[in-house]
């Protein structure tokens, strides 16, 4: 492949990197709240609109490179490819009846636990490497 | 592999598409970080009108990006024009802020010499 196809192959390249770009633009600076509020569900009078805390991360790369055998033969090649996660995590429920609106909270036990239960170690291995006198 | 730029000078494929990453006709300052708050169109249930509130932060980096959307609160006005703000609080969260206060307040005081 010559230096100037090489330069063809890229000029190609370069709208759908902008592609890419602008996906990722509305992805993460998108202003609508319809990630972290769900549409809302009648039940009966009531109105429920869950609320969530939603993170996301994405990312992409690309990449190219070309050698020369000693025969004088040569080729090059390019790629790219990408990917990203999506965390939700639940925080409250909104409950309006006809007359009173509420926020109840999303309560996670199981984190909540593990977040004590690691500081109650912390503390206590603390404790007793002090009383060791090794801090 | 090299790029031709018109000028007739030349740069490498990676340079080239890094030169297209950062000089996006749209991008600007705060197109890398920003953070927002943003609202939702009203919801009608009954008599009442709830506006949802949420926080945006974003952060952008030429080959990807970062997003993290939270929310805040839900702002209710009923038929006769009273507004009420509703936080939307995160016990969960609390929580988890409470124990690495106690984590961090422990080793603060463990270290303070007698």
């Amino acid at each position: 492949m010559t230096e100037l196809e090489n330069s063809q192959m890229l000029e190609d390249a370069i709208p759908a990197i902008e592609t890419v770009q602008d996906t990722m633009d509305q992805f993460i600076a998108g202003a609508d709240v319809d990630a972290v509020y769900a549409a809302p569900i009648e039940y009966g009078e009531q109105l429920i609109i869950p609320a969530a805390e939603v993170l996301g991360i994405m990312g992409f790369g690309v990449g190219s490179g070309g050698g020369q055998e000693a025969s004088g033969e040569g080729g090059s090649g390019g790629g790219g490819g990408g990917g990203g996660r999506t965390f939700a995590r639940p925080v409250a429920v909104i409950v309006a009846s006809q007359t009173q609106v509420r926020v109840e909270p999303v309560v996670d036990v199981t984190k909540i636990a593990m977040a004590f239960f690691t500081a109650f170690a912390f503390v206590i291995t603390t404790l007793i490497r002090m009383q060791r006198g090794k801090l | 592999m090299v790029y031709f730029l018109q000028d007739g000078n030349t740069i490498s494929i990676l340079e080239k598409i890094s030169h297209t990453l950062y000089t996006h006709p749209r991008r600007g300052f705060m197109d890398w970080f920003g953070i927002r708050k943003l609202s939702s169109q009203a919801v009608e249930h009954g008599p009442q009108r709830f506006e949802l509130q949420a926080l945006a932060l974003h952060l952008r980096w030429p080959y990807g990006g970062f997003t993290w959307k939270y929310p805040l609160a839900v702002k209710v006005s009923d038929g006769t024009g009273l507004v009420q703000v509703l936080p939307v609080v995160d016990i969960t969260r609390i929580a988890q802020i409470l124990s690495l206060a106690i984590i961090l307040l422990s080793v603060i005081l463990m270290r303070r010499k007698p």
